[in-house]
């Protein structure tokens, strides 16, 4: 333990940075909180246990988020001319596990509201984070899920990471 | 109450072939009595997909989900048949069945408890002594659209009772459904688990169009191809007279179905390897290869393999059977807005690696969150508020891609376009499917 931090204090403090390079669409910084293996995962059906027998909504590798990313990044990815501007609020971070061997997982409730073309929208969901420590302060991100509450739902764009 | 329209056109589409023009008015994709008319011209007499048999393999099975602004319950009976009812209690009115799946023994309707087998026999009335003697349980079960029939597992429904056979009906499209479905060893093909759902605001049209233009790939998914590019899939340059890195045609293939056929370049998970997919994934895609050959021989494994084809299905099943299988499906809610539900079409008993490559390939290209559908989407939203305000200054959209070519027509022409319009313009005359 550093400080009087609580390794709970720690994550929550990562994952409000990792919401606010998101806000900030600074999202080569955002890829790179994330491990070589990493996953990122937001399921299409409540309560979907696997992304290999049911359809996701996204389910990347590190190479798709790369993908993701740099598509982002792409002056013409067209669902971003204009670009999104977004606003998320991370809240009731709760610590699940928190491994001798460094790794914690996280639960998080993530309320996202994104403005694009003079519309609001909102996301609402719970997010699981695998984190590994990654020196004495920091964490990397093993693995996201994002369970939105709509995910079986009449959706709209996916575009900005959640 | 019947919308008027705001404007009498003497047409709505027009198709000179002397004068090799041909337009779609706009005011077809914004005018809300142009909506109010096709529910009747078109959706209430085309055979209209309703669900795939693969969704609910057991007796009991069902799903819930709106065909033509109809609540339908789509489930498998006693008897082991695909059903489809109308989702709506004989007594009062209620959606008997509101969850979106599951299995039941009983369709129990909560509002007074009549409730129905999986027949759809009406076999419980609470306090059933107080009708009359003449009341007929046996004549209040759920209620069936006039026609239900089905093709190698798609099941479709008719509003239109003297509708020509389903068979008939999807002329040319058979062909090419027989094709998707030999990627399988069993002939069969299911859906995958889970649907992508979305709304778009644009007229559902539009959607006919974007699911098999060929023209619009360059340009609108960019990002995508530059994806498949970095990944090291080869793109040669196109040879003249191409857009694209291959050939591809467009054709029609009766009662406004048709399909772009194209030679493959994205890819396939059934046996044409791509180095998207990973050197991991080479083992499994050449024996996949291997059963295709061995089970159609060279010439048809080929065609499987090689080929891809967006297939439409008029007036809005898509099937298309590219990078992976999609089965596609929208209505209108409004003029300007559709609702679309998406799914993931693979052979039965395929391998998890192979179903892997499959699912990987889908959520790339398709869906909310893919690399590909939110530009269409933004495309298709660009057009609505294009047209939406200026249609009567800029009242016609210009279809001709290829119309002067003799014979063959490219996938970025616009033949297949013109043969959904065509169609479209028959129907809304007032004519019926049909030759």
């Amino acid at each position: 333990m550093i400080g009087d931090s609580s390794s709970r204090e720690k994550a929550e403090a990562f994952l409000l940075r990792e919401a606010r390079l998101l806000d900030e669409a600074q999202y080569e910084q955002w890829l790179a909180l994330f491990t070589q293996d990493a996953w990122y995962w937001v399921p299409s059906q409540a309560g979907q246990t696997s992304p290999r027998d049911t359809v996701s909504l996204i389910y990347d590798d590190r190479r798709l988020l790369e993908t993701r990313v740099r598509r982002l990044l792409n002056p013409s990815i067209h669902a971003q001319n204009p670009p999104s501007r977004s606003s998320r609020i991370v809240a009731n971070v709760t610590l699940e596990t928190d491994r001798d061997d460094g790794i914690l997982e996280t639960r998080s409730k993530l309320l996202l509201t994104e403005y694009r073309r003079n519309r609001l929208r909102t996301y609402a969901g719970t997010a699981w984070h695998r984190l590994v420590r990654d020196g004495k302060a920091a964490f990397r991100i093993a693995s996201k899920r994002v369970d939105l509450i709509d995910c079986d739902g009449e959706l709209e764009g996916l575009v900005v990471p959640l | 109450m019947p919308v008027r329209s705001e404007q009498a056109h003497s047409a709505l589409v027009i198709d000179d072939a002397a004068t090799q023009d041909f337009r779609v008015h706009r005011s077809v994709l914004v005018d809300p009595a142009i909506l109010e008319r096709e529910r009747r011209a078109v959706f209430d007499v085309c055979w209209l997909y309703a669900g795939h048999e693969s969704e609910i393999p057991q007796p009991g099975d069902f799903r819930t989900r709106s065909v033509a602004g109809r609540p339908i319950l789509f489930s498998r009976d006693s008897q082991g048949r695909a059903r489809v009812f109308l989702n709506t209690c004989r007594h009062r009115g209620a959606t008997v069945c509101r969850e979106s799946q599951g299995n039941a023994r009983l369709y129990f309707c909560f509002y007074h408890g009549w409730s129905y087998n999986r027949d759809g026999e009406l076999v419980g009335v609470p306090g059933a002594d107080a009708y009359p003697a003449g009341f007929d349980k046996k004549a209040h079960g759920l209620a069936e659209p006039p026609r239900t029939e089905s093709y190698r597992g798609f099941v479709f429904v008719n509003f239109d009772a003297s509708a020509m056979p389903l068979d008939e009906y999807l002329a040319g499209a058979k062909e090419y459904i027989d094709l998707v479905l030999d990627q399988s060893p069993s002939g069969e093909m299911e859906i995958i688990r889970g649907t992508q759902d979305y709304d778009i605001k644009a007229n559902w049209k539009l959607l006919v169009e974007n699911s098999f233009d060929d023209y619009h790939l360059l340009t609108t998914h960019k990002t995508w191809l530059d994806y498949l590019r970095k990944s090291g899939v080869e793109m040669k340059p196109p040879e003249q007279g191409h857009l694209l890195p291959t050939h591809g045609v467009g054709k029609a293939l009766g009662n406004g179905h048709a399909v772009i056929d194209n030679v493959n370049f994205r890819g396939r998970p059934v046996a044409r390897w791509i180095p998207i997919y990973g050197e991991q994934a080479k083992p499994e895609i050449e024996r996949l290869r291997a059963e295709l050959v061995a089970r159609l021989g060279e010439a048809r494994a080929a065609r499987v393999a090689d080929t891809n084809r967006n297939l439409v299905i008029f007036p809005n099943l898509v099937i298309n059977d590219g990078s992976s299988v999609t089965v596609r499906t929208f209505h209108p809610v409004s003029a300007d807005l559709m609702r679309v539900r998406a799914w993931a079409l693979g052979p039965r008993d395929e391998t998890p690696a192979a179903r892997a490559v499959r699912l990987d390939s889908f959520l790339t290209f398709y869906g909310p969150g893919g690399f590909a559908t939110p530009d269409d989407v933004e495309a298709l939203e660009a057009v609505q508020a294009g047209i939406s305000a200026t249609w009567r200054e800029v009242p016609w959209s210009v279809m001709t891609r290829g119309i002067a070519k003799p014979g063959e027509q490219l996938n970025t022409d616009e033949l297949h376009l013109r043969a959904f319009w065509k169609q479209w313009d028959r129907l809304m005359n007032g004519a019926r499917p049909g030759p």
